[in-house]
């Protein structure tokens, strides 16, 4: 495949701000078509690469490109095909939302029919004449996607769209990431919480400290990482040591423990067992990005090659 | 052309802007009650009074005329000699002339120059606070990264928000001077006072809004670089009171010709605008220091403003294009 074949394409791409890498040589594809997850703890670079593909930060070096377009060099030309909400919705907030995309769309040159229609598909018609800053979030990100659509883009780029958001502006930002996609525009979304993400993510790419730890199918990369213990004892600093020391990955959860990448509770109540240590309570919770995340870099150098590439792709 | 109509279209919404210019405008009814006060005839009863100063001051005269003459020349002789120069103390003015008790109001051309010289602060604040405010709350509210998530080109996008604000500057400043000239002259009118339209009245107009437009590009100008309402603000202000009027108007010799103070008010009201300079020399019986009167011209003032216009103008161009949004 080509450059051109992908919907973005980095290439140790990095930038740091006084002397700190916040991308240290990313390597990143996101695939032309699908729900590409782009995960990462908070302060990883998944904004600072964000913003550097939409040319708000300049990269230090490295190559990045869009639908095959060097950006942000040749930007301009590809920009229209690219819709983003980069952290949260940012309007002008005496506006309304009506005035908001009016002004965008007369940028772009987009006809004065395709504000009402972004209105309409994102169900923002009936208040469109309020001011924006009377807006929840989940209007704000409505209003947000709405804008984005105005280019028809074929790439839309969603930072951390769910922050702030309640289960049901969440639920609906999801479905909307996935009808779009399913439209056949290529939807990259950036997150802290891979639970979020994995249940609309056809693709994901984890990075951590600005570089690229693993990327594939959703089922690639969490594949056999998923999965935790929470374990309540009464001693859990004792405990925490006896699994440390038998090799486990733990770390304190309140009073609890979480033992990560264990898949087999009998294995834990077995090693404290052993000891004369004896669990209250014992439940197995689903993996998130933070357990896959402490998998991938557990005894490994930050920045390893990654386990899995997309299919296609190479193994960088 | 696109996006600087969109920009327009932006900057007639925003509610912020319209108030600071509606406010702005309303401010030259106030000068239409100053014009009125000083171009007020002397009533019948200040008349009376003066008629009788006056006749005093003549009686007077009559009396010991002769001799404050004499008095006056008698000091005048002893201090050019003292001096070793010829001093004239103007001796043969003292007789009392009935003009200085009987007051007229100014010429309205003369009137109007002068309030001009005070007016201008309101004009150029207003214009200011909307080129910034129209700039620096793109920046506060984070707009222009969506903004610049549909339009790219930093340049453009730049000079499309600079042209918007120097359009809405000119057109401000126009309307403003018009009004204000108005409100002068109706308040010389209302007061009985003769109102002369004069075609320098006409080229003030044009000249404060040339005015007003360069002080809106410097406000969003400043803007851009430092992206805050009130730091952009703060530094307009810190730069009249520290440079203009400490470092320049005060420290530095020669300062004041530098001063935006003089020099927009030289262009302005299209005269000259004075100052005194102190200038010392040092002879055998010690430093001997004279006030020397100097000038700042029109021309000069308009060549100073836009200078300094457009140093805030590239500064704030190569700060927007290379810095981070």
């Amino acid at each position: 495949m080509t450059d051109g074949d992908w919907a973005i394409v980095t290439k140790d791409l990095r930038k740091s701000y006084r002397g700190r890498a916040a991308v240290d040589g990313l390597d990143l594809r996101v695939p032309a078509h699908g729900v590409h997850g782009f995960l990462g703890p908070n302060g990883s670079g998944k904004t600072t690469t964000i913003r550097m593909l939409l040319g708000l930060v300049r990269a230090d070096s490295g190559r990045m490109r869009i639908f095959g377009t060097s950006v942000p060099r040749a930007l301009p030309e590809v920009i229209n095909r690219v819709g983003a909400i980069v952290e949260s919705p940012k309007f002008f907030p005496t506006f309304t939302a009506r005035r908001n995309l009016d002004l965008l769309a007369r940028a772009i040159g987009a006809p004065r029919t395709a504000v009402e229609d972004v209105l309409d598909r994102t169900g923002l018609r009936d208040r469109a004449n309020e001011p924006y800053r009377g807006y929840s979030l989940g209007m704000k990100q409505r209003l947000a996607i709405a804008a984005t659509l105005l280019k028809s883009p074929d790439l839309l780029i969603f930072d951390e769209p769910t922050n702030g958001l309640d289960p049901a502006g969440i639920h609906e930002i999801r479905g909307t990431m996935r009808r779009l996609a399913d439209e056949g525009h290529a939807v990259l979304v950036s997150s802290h919480i891979l639970a979020e993400v994995e249940q609309v993510a056809d693709t994901v790419s984890i990075i951590g400290r600005g570089r690229l730890l693993a990327s594939g199918s959703v089922a690639e990369v969490v594949g056999d990482r998923s999965g935790a213990v929470r374990v309540g004892i009464a001693d859990p600093d004792g405990a925490a040591q006896v699994l440390g020391t038998a090799g486990l990955v733990v770390r304190r959860d309140g009073e609890a423990l979480v033992v990560e990448g264990e898949r087999d509770p009998a294995r834990v109540t077995y090693l404290l067992a052993q000891q004369g240590r004896y669990v209250n309570s014992l439940s197995q919770v689903g993996a998130g990005l933070e357990s896959v995340f402490l998998e991938l870099t557990s005894g490994h150098e930050l920045g390893a090659p990654p386990h899995v590439a997309p299919e296609g792709g190479e193994r960088s | 052309m696109r996006l600087l109509g969109v920009e327009l279209t932006r900057l007639r919404s925003r509610l912020a802007i319209v108030l600071l210019l509606s406010i702005g405008l309303a401010s030259t009814a106030l000068f239409a009650w100053a014009a009125f006060g000083s171009a007020q005839p002397m009533t019948d009863a200040q008349l009376a009074e003066a008629e009788t100063q006056w006749e005093l001051a003549r009686q007077d005269w009559e009396e010991t005329g002769d001799e404050q003459v004499a008095s006056c020349e008698e000091a005048e002789a002893a201090e050019s000699e003292a001096a070793g120069e010829e001093l004239d103390f103007g001796c043969d003015e003292l007789a009392p002339q009935r003009e200085w008790f009987f007051w007229q109001p100014p010429p309205f051309d003369e009137f109007v120059g002068a309030a001009l010289s005070s007016g201008q602060m309101i004009l150029c604040l207003v214009a200011l606070m909307v080129g910034v405010t129209f700039v620096a709350a793109e920046f506060a509210s984070g707009s222009i990264g969506t903004w610049l998530t549909f339009e790219p080109r930093r340049i453009p996008v730049f000079v499309s928000k600079i042209g918007a604000t120097a359009l809405a500057g000119l057109l401000f400043g126009l309307v403003w001077t018009a009004l204000f000239m108005a409100a002068n002259a109706a308040g010389y009118a209302l007061a009985g006072s003769e109102v002369t339209i004069a075609a320098t009245q006409v080229h003030t107009v044009a000249r404060a809004a040339v005015l007003a437009m360069a002080v809106a590009v410097a406000g969003a100008g400043l803007a851009f670089v430092v992206r805050h309402t009130a730091a952009a603000l703060g530094i307009a202000i810190g730069y009249l009171i520290g440079v203009d009027m400490i470092l320049l108007g005060a420290v530095v010799p020669g300062g004041q010709r530098w001063t935006l103070v003089n020099n927009i008010t030289a262009w302005i009201t299209g005269r000259p605008v004075s100052y005194y300079e102190d200038s010392c020399t040092v002879e055998a019986g010690g430093t001997v220091c004279d006030w020397v009167e100097r000038t700042v011209s029109m021309s000069q003032g308009g060549v100073v403003t836009l200078a300094m216009v457009l140093v805030v103008t590239v500064v704030a161009l190569l700060t927007f294009r290379h810095r981070d949004v």
